[in-house]
């Protein structure tokens, strides 16, 4: 197995890990926001920091799972030049697009990172959990970028040796959110 | 002029083939480095945005479809729209119709409406010899009906984006959604008959009995409970239109579970995985999206034409049809999401300037962006349909556009009476 394809494996095992835990962190917003209807409805005791922690299970969902969105090619994107080209020009195309993805992992992780420094060194607390410092949750931000930037560096270093990468047999199902 | 520059050369950049969020990051990165000298406390500005409790929504919609879908229910509900409507001329277009209002009333989607729908009603209209332009175009457009009838995912992020009731808007697209669907049942109805009249057979099943049709509805029963579980919550203001993604992703599991049998802990898992991707898609294209909005803020964009509105002294009619002409205009290059997300800032404050209830204009864009899923190029319905019956894309674009006329009349009937769209909200329960 030559190194590229040892990469690709550790870049499909990152996906699948982020996605595992966006799945949790979306059937855990999924139990706070019923459980809160029921507390309020069924109890008569609303749960304060149910809008709260929903929100952050859902930024959890969303910067965990976007590595594997890179990974299957189910970014959205206008492809029709794209899937015009050929040669040279569709190489060009397509290492532009992973690199471009690189470019704004790299761009969250870096912003990530000082957003997480200046949390932790103000010492942001939660508004509803006092015990929660802010950083921990804002901390999604650069894991996610981080986990975005390792999938585009890996596809781009194959789009580069003119190996398939996994995106080209993606299905394109994320178009679904129209 | 700056605003239009802008968007052409932000679309000319996305159509090298980046992913959308990925160009409007980069495009709008370079143009504030360029203007600011810096991008600003970026890192806070796509925390803030994506740590919104409305968002929260979007998953749990999407979590209730994919356990919808994951049950099966679907074909009980097709069986049950054909039942209804087999003797009418073009029965079989009419229950597709119908069954994609139904469907979209638990989805908030237009493709998976057209995905899931299409699968099962496209091999029965062929083979029962319905015409296949007409089945192709009838699934393509009937699929658009997710997003306007209600919940929808669009109409979440619009409101999101303009500080609008998502209940509201939820409301406001039910007649709207229902005038569309009969709009689009009535075309095929009269497609139909006039082929009876040209070929002089006729070609349609016997009326369905009593017994029958009850027997259908018992079938498709729990499946039709969703829809008004979800907006009764919203429109007697019990729930949230999060509160309601949640107790409707709860209820279509509950049915999925006891009532069909066929949803187990891997569907659990998979239906979470699918949900978590989906939103991971359209949550970078909110923040791709977020940071062109504050570029063109940053730049004066909004207030700028304000000011050129009020200097042009526009109507809210002509102000409304010149907005529309630009988001079809839209429509044929971006996906619907970019293109709420990229206008929506810039037009608010002249929805405000004109009196213009953002609600209507809310239920107009959803029209709108309905026709961009089927407007060609880069119409996603017409992919969808594209890839389940196999044919050229060409053939799906020609079979849609009498619904792409369809849609503007659509539009321009909701234009001339607001009340359409306006006169449910104004009965809700709470206020906007």
């Amino acid at each position: 197995m030559s190194a590229l394809d040892r990469l690709d494996r550790l870049a499909a095992g990152l996906a699948r890990l982020g996605r595992g835990l966006a799945a949790l962190s979306c059937l855990a917003a999924f139990a706070v926001v019923v459980a809160a209807v029921a507390m309020r409805y069924l109890f008569g005791r609303p749960l304060v920091w149910a809008d709260e922690v929903s929100g952050w299970l859902v930024v959890s969902t969303a910067m965990l799972a976007l590595a594997e969105a890179q990974y299957r090619g189910e970014n959205v994107a206008v492809d029709l030049w794209l899937e015009r080209a050929r040669g040279r020009t569709l190489t060009a195309l397509r290492l532009g697009g992973a690199a471009g993805v690189a470019v704004c992992g790299g761009v969250l992780l870096h912003q990530g990172w000082q957003m997480v420094a200046f949390s932790r060194m103000v010492g942001i607390k939660s508004n509803t959990l006092a015990t929660v410092d802010v950083w921990t949750i804002q901390a999604l931000v650069p894991i996610g970028g981080a986990l975005l930037l390792a999938i585009a560096l890996v596809q781009s270093a194959r789009i580069v040796a003119g190996r398939p990468i996994s995106a080209d047999e993606g299905v394109k199902a994320a178009r679904s959110i129209e | 002029m700056t605003f239009l520059a802008l968007l052409a050369l932000l679309i000319g950049f996305l159509y090298l083939g980046l992913p959308m969020f990925a160009g409007m990051m980069i495009f709008s990165g370079a143009v504030l480095l360029f203007a600011e000298g810096s991008l600003g406390t970026l890192g806070e500005f796509v925390f803030g945005k994506l740590n919104t409790y409305l968002l929260v929504a979007i998953p749990l919609f999407m979590l209730m479809a994919t356990f919808m879908v994951r049950g099966k229910v679907v074909d009980d509900l097709y069986h049950a729209a054909h039942v209804f409507t087999r003797h009418l001329p073009g029965g079989l277009g009419v229950a597709t119709v119908a069954a994609c209002g139904v469907f979209a009333a638990v989805s908030g989607s237009s493709v998976a409406t057209a995905l899931t729908i299409g699968a099962v009603a496209l091999p029965q209209m062929l083979r029962y010899g319905y015409d296949p332009r007409g089945a192709y175009g009838v699934v393509a457009a009937g699929g658009t009906l997710g997003i306007l009838i209600p919940p929808s995912a669009p109409m979440v992020l619009f409101g999101i984006a303009s500080d609008t009731s998502i209940g509201a808007l939820f409301m406001a697209g039910v007649f709207p959604g229902l005038m569309l669907a009969a709009i689009f049942a009535a075309w095929c109805m009269w497609g139909e008959w006039r082929r009876e009249r040209r070929s002089g057979a006729r070609n349609r099943p016997p009326r369905a009995d009593w017994g029958e049709m009850a027997a259908a509805l018992r079938r498709a029963f729990w499946a039709l409970t969703l829809p008004p579980v979800v907006l009764g919550g919203i429109y007697l203001g019990v729930f949230t239109a999060t509160e309601a993604a949640g107790i409707g992703a709860l209820w279509a599991a509950a049915i999925a579970v006891v009532v069909y049998r066929r949803f187990g802990w891997r569907d659990l898992w998979e239906g979470a995985g699918d949900a978590a991707r989906t939103t991971a898609v359209l949550f970078a294209i909110i923040i791709g999206a977020a940071m062109y909005g504050f570029m063109l803020a940053k730049l004066g964009i909004p207030d700028g034409l304000v000011k050129l509105v009020v200097e042009w002294k526009l109507s809210r009619i002509e102000f409304l049809l010149a907005t529309m002409a630009l988001v079809f205009v839209l429509g044929l290059v971006l996906e619907s999401i970019s293109i709420i997300l990229i206008t929506t800032p810039v037009v608010m404050p002249v929805l405000k300037q004109l009196g213009i209830d953002p609600v209507w204009y809310g239920v107009l864009l959803t029209i709108n962006l309905e026709l961009a899923l089927i407007s060609p190029p880069v119409g996603m319905n017409l992919v969808v349909i594209k890839q389940i019956a196999g044919v050229p894309l060409y053939e799906v674009e020609r079979a849609a556009l009498p619904y792409m006329v369809l849609m503007g009349i659509a539009i321009l009937l909701v234009v001339a009476f607001p009340g359409l769209a306006l006169w449910l909200p104004s009965t809700m329960q709470l206020g906007r």
